[in-house]
């Protein structure tokens, strides 16, 4: 099907609003959904406490069924998943199902790993010696700036995380204390950011 | 040889260490969501390259041939989940090697599930286990990556590194002190899970109990590894300093109760699972504490994985019934004190 906005991209975006017994129904691609202001919201789960791996799905599951009724679904074109389906079931397709679906899932990534990324194995460098991959010796010349970056990312990691706990916690002192430290950071890294791209610009000049 | 046939299974509070890595295959969609053509293709290419990449040999079941007595036999030895027999087992296969420490588990929720299970407390070992069995599929599959969630999985809560460490303790003195809440509460703070083996809730039957990490993203496995060694280590010195004020406080009652349940083990005509368990929990503790003296040689784990109900049908086949399994069971029981 094709969207009906502009005839031109596949429909990957249903709408449906029931309202005082009328119905509005919408088939559009994501790009003319977003345009229409009908993407669908960042966070849409709210939990408190888990447990165990099916504590998901039944968190997911709980948007469902919310008044007021709006069915709002996108479709992976790979694996054929619904958002529907994913708030039910609590399981995504495929890979491509972490694409599609960001807006929604990631928020609720974050929500149970933390503001985080990857850390440990890889399967490009993978411990064939029996080694864990975060202890391999990176090349010399690489290393130092790496590590210097990564420090001052993982504390802003580490302080955003902070922040949301003591958020959720109610403790608004310690939040406080915490945003100025992450803003003091970015600010540093946004400062010198300035001044690599500076010196560059007048590298170029010459 | 099988975790529970190791002795090292039985010599104290931590029975076994089990690492679960989930994976999956960049180029097909997951198993609920691909067709019985793609799920026998995933199986072939988990097979071809095990057998062309790795230098042991691995045995291939596949899960729709066997009867479901011999699912729950594999169920009950821990090699493979509940869902993973649930409903139609076409597409899915097991693959396990010559000596039982490490199977996958394909096409479970996950493309693959490899596990591993080592006696005792040796969460390393089972983690490079299953990591060495990862690294011949990544040789010869590309496996689904992605730089910033790690390895992509079915349910988010695995994302990352895609690990599940968990690890099985037996913990009467915690437990007959209503100490488990607290356990559970102190664990849930950092990032641990604590759930009883069998039965729900705090009180488990057999006092057995399963400590995992919760988070997979964001930590190294080593760093999950290590947090994980080092609560399980604090558990076992909590448990043995509460073992030691039960003993000297308990004085006779307390040995009495032990010898009791001794007693009713060792010379019970029929035994139900239920009341076998509490029985074999006492037990247990009373040959760890010295008050039980003439069973030190017995692999008190490996006597609870054979009474229950699947292992005990498949070495009595015309024992169908629940009362025909519980007089097997005290004859298996008995068989041990010989």
């Amino acid at each position: 099907m094709l969207c009906e906005a502009c005839g031109k991209n596949q429909a990957t975006f249903f709408y449906k609003q029931t309202k005082n017994g009328y119905t509005i129904e919408k088939n559009l691609c994501s790009e003319c959904a977003k345009k229409q202001g009908l993407s669908l919201p960042g966070n849409l789960f709210d939990f408190s406490g888990f447990g165990g791996d099916d504590f998901f799905g039944g968190l997911l599951g709980s948007f469902v069924g919310n008044e007021p009724r709006i069915t709002a679904s996108e479709t992976c074109p790979r694996c054929g998943m619904t958002l529907g389906e994913l708030l039910h079931g609590g399981r995504v397709g495929c890979s491509e199902c972490y694409n599609i679906f960001k807006d929604s899932l990631m928020p609720t990534i974050t929500k149970i790993h933390g503001n985080v990324v990857h850390c440990g194995k890889t399967p490009q460098n993978r411990d064939i010696s029996g080694q864990y991959v975060h202890d391999t010796v990176k090349p010399e010349d690489s290393r130092e700036e790496k590590q210097e970056k990564s420090e001052s990312e993982l504390k802003l990691d580490k302080l955003k995380r902070l922040l949301r706990e003591a958020i959720d916690k109610q403790e608004y002192e310690d939040a406080a204390k915490y945003r100025d430290e992450i803003r003091a950071i970015e600010k540093q890294q946004e400062s010198k950011q300035e001044s690599e791209d500076n010196k560059k610009d007048g590298g170029d000049a010459e | 040889m099988k975790w529970y046939c190791d002795r090292k299974s039985s010599d104290g509070v931590v029975l076994s260490s089990r690492v679960r890595l989930a994976r999956n295959l960049a180029d097909f969609p997951y198993p609920r969501k691909c067709s019985e053509a793609d799920k026998e293709k995933i199986c072939e290419t988990v097979k071809s390259t095990l057998q062309k990449l790795a230098c042991e040999r691995f045995n291939y079941i596949n899960m729709n041939e066997l009867s479901s007595a011999e699912r729950s036999v594999l169920l009950e030895d821990h090699l493979i989940s509940p869902e993973f027999c649930e409903g139609d087992c076409a597409g899915r296969m097991l693959v396990t090697d010559e000596q039982s420490t490490v199977s996958i588990m394909v096409n479970e929720e996950d493309h693959l599930r490899i596990q591993s299970i080592m006696p005792g407390l040796d969460i390393l070992n089972a983690y490079e286990r299953a990591s060495s069995v990862d690294d011949i599929i990544a040789g010869g599959a590309k496996e689904a990556f992605d730089k910033k969630l790690g390895y992509l999985t079915s349910c988010p809560t695995n994302l990352g590194t895609g690990m599940r460490a968990s690890v099985m303790l037996h913990l009467p003195a915690l437990t007959s002190c209503g100490q488990i809440k607290a356990l559970v509460n102190l664990m849930t703070k950092i990032g641990l899970t604590v759930r009883g083996l069998y039965g729900e809730g705090s009180d488990a039957d057999g006092c057995l109990y399963q400590i995992s990490n919760q988070i997979t993203l964001g930590v190294s496995e080593r760093d999950a590894i290590d947090k994980l060694t080092n609560a399980v280590k604090q558990v076992v010195e909590r448990e043995r300093q509460m073992r030691e004020t039960l003993l000297s406080g308990g004085g006779l009652d307390f040995e009495d109760s032990i010898c009791r349940s001794y007693g009713i083990l060792r010379y019970a005509k029929k035994i139900s699972s239920k009341e076998f368990l509490k029985l074999w929990s006492d037990v247990k503790f009373g040959v760890e504490s010295g008050v039980i003296k003439d069973m030190q040689n017995i692999n008190l784990t490996r006597l609870l994985i054979e009474v229950m109900p699947a292992h005990i049908m498949q070495k009595y086949p015309e024992s169908s019934g629940p009362a025909q399994r519980d007089t097997k069971r005290a004859e298996i029981i008995k068989s041990y004190f010989i």
